[in-house]
């Protein structure tokens, strides 16, 4: 399974649209098995971006700021989207491989959201399965 | 303990005005790490100070100019401010917030550089308000991202410039009058009145008064002298809407004064010249009703200098999540509340709805939805029925569905995509990347220039294509 992050140094890129390098990694039964680093055209083209990654054979993207509306042309490629992965790209990469906990932002943050629990309902899902870390592990 | 700053102030009354503040305000240390984080903060972005504090700045905001165009970076290596910058950021919804944002460097007593601050509100109820209430024609009213809008769009300034008549064909609610508009307003004329007729709503003998005016005892109720529309766009854009419901008849009337510029009004003996620029737009298939013998040929080409034809929503479906962001945070702002979410399942059907009624239906769909789906997050229950009717199922309608594909249907897993544009098809794209390689003379550098991507990415897809 291939994972892809958009890069912004050896950061996570703050926004999937805007990033102009992405780290694409293979995972095989829990290890990682071959990095990348590939640049990306057309800043701000989504239908391009996301073309592209599926070409690549791109199945995760974990990545920090991803427009929620954009969600089902990600989908619709078979493209898994995980928000709000902060810090270091590469190790980003090791934890979801590892199935580790990974380093999220909290999409339920104010109190009347966390009333209404996660308004985007995937993540919460990718969230929760991660926890019970139940996704990560799954083979490959 | 009561500490106490140089000023003599107590440090809680500056955290009480921090924190009470209706602008965001948050300071950074010089590796962009937030050490403080406001309650309009807080509110604006929906993350909390506690989680926000000591993380980098760009990884809360998610800005889009945080990787190349970063304000507080620029601040902090200048020394300089910058105020009222307009940006884009995600909130923890992921929902874009437009704000504005001003920037300073933070100094120590002695003067050094110890970090930055950024005050920031947002913007986003004053932008959709104002763009609802303004009733100029703007080009930014023109939603859309995609290939087949962007063509459009970048005609427009070139054609304004002229003086030509254009013809905007497309399906019902696809935008025509926006672009009819944005002409006018990228145009000379700019100034000038910008009049509006729709052929379809009247009568050919009503169209006519309408259009070239009346005198005075013209006719019975005819009690005054009416200036008719071409006098009311002199110097100006007349925009006839649905130029092809009119009769062959008013067909001779228009071309003859379109071809000499003067019109007689109703019972006027005495000609009037003016100088009016002519948009017409339409969506009935103007070529054919000229094969067919029910439109003037020669009216036809004196209206079709410049043709645009408008891509339906199907065409530009890419578009919809825009669409969408656009729409549900204007209703929302008319209606002072705060734009709900939409969860996956009810995103991916209204994306993969046909809209027949093209971005109108859309709009209308949306309204519809904020009206009656209170809540915050709107769910598939709220959407109109059509959008996840049974017509989606392959041979439901001469009764040979199958149960695999209605039980795919009652589980929302029944794609209607319209195939993807042919440059993002494998096979296309394997094609278009030998065709532009050949056109080059297998230059790299000119091939992927043709093709808009760079050599990289050309060099990626001739290894994937065997073309290496």
């Amino acid at each position: 399974m291939k994972v892809a992050v958009p890069l912004f140094g050896s950061d996570v890129a703050p926004r999937f649209g805007e990033a102009d390098r992405f780290l694409v990694a293979e995972s095989y039964h829990g290890t990682v098995r071959s990095r990348e680093v590939v640049e990306m055209d057309r800043i701000g083209d989504w239908m391009f971006r996301l073309s592209e990654l599926e070409m690549l054979g791109v199945k995760v993207l974990l990545c920090c700021g991803f427009n929620r509306y954009y969600w089902p042309l990600a989908i619709e490629r078979g493209i898994r989207v995980i928000t709000g992965a902060t810090g270091d790209a590469q190790t980003l990469v090791n934890a979801f491989v590892h199935g580790e906990k990974l380093p999220l932002l909290p999409c339920c943050a104010s109190p009347e959201q966390i009333r209404y629990q996660c308004r985007i309902e995937h993540r919460r899902e990718d969230v929760r399965m991660q926890l019970t870390s139940g996704f990560n592990k799954r083979k490959d | 303990m009561v500490r106490y700053n140089a000023m003599n102030v107590p440090e809680e009354l500056f955290e009480l005005v921090f924190h009470s503040i209706n602008e965001g305000v948050f300071t950074v240390d010089d590796n962009f790490r937030i050490t403080a984080f406001n309650s309009a903060a807080e509110k604006i972005i929906g993350i909390p100070a506690e989680m926000a504090i000591g993380r980098k700045c760009h990884e809360v905001f998610k800005a889009n100019i945080c990787q190349h165009r970063c304000a507080l970076k620029h601040t902090l290596s200048t020394g300089k401010p910058s105020s009222d910058i307009r940006v884009d950021v995600l909130d923890a919804n992921m929902d874009p917030v437009p704000i504005e944002v001003s920037t300073a460097v933070l100094r120590d007593s002695q003067g050094k550089m110890i970090g930055g601050v950024e005050i920031f509100r947002d913007i986003s109820d004053i932008e959709m308000l104002r763009g609802e209430l303004s009733h100029r024609h703007e080009f930014s009213k023109i939603i859309g991202a995609s290939r087949a809008i962007r063509a459009v769009l970048s005609m427009v300034p070139q054609v304004a410039q002229s003086d030509a008549s254009v013809l905007i064909q497309g399906q019902s609610g696809t935008g025509k009058e926006l672009v009819a508009g944005a002409i006018h307003e990228l145009s000379r004329r700019c100034d000038k009145p910008f009049i509006r007729v729709n052929c379809a709503a009247l009568p050919d003998s009503l169209l006519e008064s309408e259009l070239f005016g009346y005198v005075k005892g013209a006719f019975t109720g005819a009690v005054k002298d009416k200036p008719g529309r071409f006098e009311k766009a002199n110097n100006g854009t007349l925009f006839l809407d649905e130029i092809g419901d009119i009769s062959p008849a008013f067909q001779g009337k228009l071309l003859r004064v379109l071809e000499e510029g003067e019109f007689q009004p109703l019972g006027s003996t005495k000609t009037h010249k003016v100088d009016v620029r002519l948009i017409c737009a339409t969506n009935l298939n103007l070529e054919q009703m000229v094969r067919e013998g029910t439109f003037r040929e020669d009216l036809y080409y004196r209206i079709r200098v410049v043709p645009f034809h408008m891509p339906s929503l199907a065409e530009r479906r890419e578009d919809i999540p825009l669409l969408i962001d656009h729409f549900v945070k204007l209703i929302s702002a008319r209606m002072g509340r705060r734009p709900p979410g939409f969860s996956p399942r009810t995103m991916r059907l209204l994306y993969e709805y046909h809209y027949p009624g093209n971005v109108r239906e859309l709009r209308n769909i949306l309204e519809r939805v904020l009206v009656l789906c209170n809540g915050d997050v709107v769910e598939p229950g709220c959407l109109p029925g059509e959008l996840y009717g049974p017509r989606h199922v392959e041979g439901y309608w001469d009764g040979n569905a199958t149960e695999a594909s209605l039980s795919a249907l009652a589980q929302g897993a029944v794609s209607t995509l319209p195939p993807p544009p042919a440059e993002y098809l494998p096979k296309d794209q394997a094609i278009a990347l030998k065709q532009a390689l050949q056109a080059a003379s297998w230059n790299r550098n000119v091939a992927a220039e043709r093709l808009g991507i760079s050599r990289t990415t050309l060099w990626r897809r001739m290894k994937k294509y065997g073309l290496a």
